[in-house]
């Protein structure tokens, strides 16, 4: 149906596409500076031995989310390194925050992706190594051992490891696996999450890799109760601590003035100490704004003809009405998206001004 | 001199949940440094709001107030124009609106506070007529946490600051309401009263 309009997809799509989606149409378009930015830190990640934490700061719609998407899908892997994304949203309720982290970051990465990345270690060091290479880093033997544990190929140890990282395992059942204790408190957790993205982070010779953790709506942190954040950030700080090297986390903030002293209350001092990089997403200029929807649309086009379905005129036209402190990536989405939702309502093979206008009449109408 | 609060029934409510240390909170923190008074209509609607401990109706009897230069009701039917119906919407913040011009009109009291949360009472019932009397001062619960660390009663700006998140949180917590919009409004609102403690903190440390 786009093709009359002699696009392959709708390069403004105005939903932030999910991390299932397919990688075809995550395309980045303008704010090249940006780009580079992540593209640094991204490279660095691969070829560095180092530790990031990047804080994400900008505007509703401009463009964090959509980063984390982007490189999920376009840096899997550089050179001999495998990176491994998680993605998790900042927890809801601040009373179980680290609880509920850390079942994302398990529900992210998989039960069975995580037994086979552990299997796939221990079959090269073997047991004792193995156990040494983990406790040596998070220092706990009782967690190293119950690492270990997922990893074996035993089906019933298997069915009990995975209810152990629920906490749900009995005296017995934990006898039976030879584990002291289960997962009781936000210590452990930490520890335990550790130990699986060392996992993930391999050794130099064998399964090399790298673990970037993206923390999305850490904005959210602003409903915690006074203790409950503290706890939160101290947890996070420790799990950030024990990652000393091979790991890049971002923390993504939404916040429309974002004034450095609020950020730092609101995500507590714990995290704010360990940031070693902030990257500040801006309202687009006039420029950008333009070379933004140039290059979008330029990667939908069916047949590379000027900027058809728009031109320059109507491009400006309609970058015009979005008032400049809106002007963002998700703001631009969602006005061309009407527009060529319009045009494909009624016919129209090429937009125009007199197009957007008649869209813009019927929208003011609607309202 | 001690302010005179006059308080409206979320607000006590809200104050009385802000937990500062120990078993201290905001609440008895602004009755020992005040003179808190609200009117009868008040004092019923927080015995509605028996959720938590709240101070008891005989200890609360002592802050209840009645107008003085004429009845209740013909206060309301001054100011508002109409007797108010028991039921009626935001009835306790125009009664105690009523006891606050009374306060000066009647007893000329300087140092009035006008407490409300009820943003949607400013904005409805009582706009246009809050803004007619320059004689008092308007306060949510966030400017009395101001106040106390302005009189060094909350001992430090990082208590200032867990008081400040902790009514927020009481005020407008997380629910299925919540929107990208909102959570930034809440944003701008927390950074407008940490810029407030940083400057408070410069004057008085």
């Amino acid at each position: 149906m786009l093709d009359i309009l002699n696009l392959k997809f709708n390069p403004f799509q105005d939903l932030t596409p999910s991390l299932g989606q397919s990688s075809a149409n995550i395309n980045w378009a303008g704010m090249p500076t940006l780009k580079a930015r992540f593209d640094k830190i991204i490279q660095d990640t691969a070829t560095k031995r180092s530790r990031q934490i990047v804080l994400n700061l900008g505007p509703w719609g401009g463009g964090k989310t959509f980063t984390s998407i982007y490189y999920y899908n376009k840096a899997k892997r550089i050179g001999d390194n495998i990176i491994t994304h998680i993605y998790v949203k900042s927890p809801k309720n601040d009373a179980k925050a680290t609880e509920a982290f850390f079942k994302g970051v398990i529900e992210w990465l998989t039960f069975d992706k995580i037994r086979n990345q552990i299997g796939e270690l221990i079959t090269e060091l073997g047991d004792e190594a193995f156990t040494d290479y983990i406790n040596n880093r998070i220092r706990s033997k009782e967690i190293a051992k119950a690492i270990l544990l997922i990893g074996s190929q035993d089906e019933a140890t298997y069915e009990i490891m995975n209810r152990y990282i629920y906490g749900s395992l009995t005296k017995t059942e934990l006898k039976n696996v030879g584990l002291p204790r289960g997962i009781t408190d936000n210590s452990d957790r930490i520890k335990f999450i550790s130990g699986i993205f060392y996992c993930f982070i391999g050794t130099n010779q064998i399964s090399p890799g790298k673990v970037v953790l993206w923390v999305d709506e850490m904005e959210d942190l602003v409903y915690f109760s006074a203790k409950n954040y503290r706890t939160f950030s101290q947890d996070l700080r420790d799990l950030f601590d024990n990652l000393t090297q091979d790991f890049t986390s971002f923390l993504n903030f939404t916040f429309s003035e974002p004034e450095d002293a609020t950020v730092e209350v609101i995500l507590g001092a714990a995290i704010w100490s360990r940031i070693t990089t902030k990257v500040r997403f801006k309202e687009l200029s006039i420029d950008d704004s333009y070379t933004y929807c140039i290059e979008q649309i330029q990667q939908a086009q069916i047949r590379k003809r000027n900027l058809t379905p728009f031109s320059e005129d109507s491009i400006k036209h309609l970058l015009g009405i979005i008032p400049r402190q809106n002007m963002t990536p998700r703001e631009i989405n969602k006005k061309f998206t009407n527009v060529i939702n319009f045009a494909l309502e009624n016919n129209h093979s090429a937009i125009t001004k007199e197009i957007i206008d008649a869209e813009i009449a019927q929208e003011t109408n609607e309202d | 001199m001690k302010f005179t609060c006059i308080v409206d029934a979320c607000s006590f409510i809200n104050l009385n949940h802000c937990t500062i240390f120990k078993d201290n909170n905001v609440l008895k923190l602004l009755i020992k440094n005040t003179e808190v008074i609200f009117s009868p209509t008040v004092n019923s609607e927080i015995k509605n709001h028996y959720n938590r401990s709240m101070p008891h109706l005989s200890a609360r009897r002592r802050y209840v107030y009645r107008t003085g230069k004429c009845s209740q009701h013909e206060f309301e039917r001054r100011v508002f124009g109409a007797v108010l119906r028991p039921t009626e919407r935001n009835r306790g913040e125009r009664d105690n609106f009523c006891l606050i011009l009374d306060q000066f009109v009647h007893y000329r009291k300087g140092g009035l506070v006008f407490l409300t949360d009820d943003e949607n009472a400013i904005r409805g019932v009582l706009k246009d007529k809050i803004d007619a009397f320059p004689v008092y001062h308007l306060w949510c619960s966030h400017d009395v946490i101001i106040y106390l660390y302005l009189l060094k009663e909350i001992p430090t700006k990082e208590y200032a600051l867990d008081a400040i998140r902790e009514i927020d949180n009481i005020i407008a917590p997380r629910n299925s309401d919540t929107t990208p919009e909102k959570t930034q409004l809440k944003l701008k609102r927390f950074s407008k009263y940490l810029q407030n403690i940083e400057l408070i903190h410069n004057v008085i440390s």
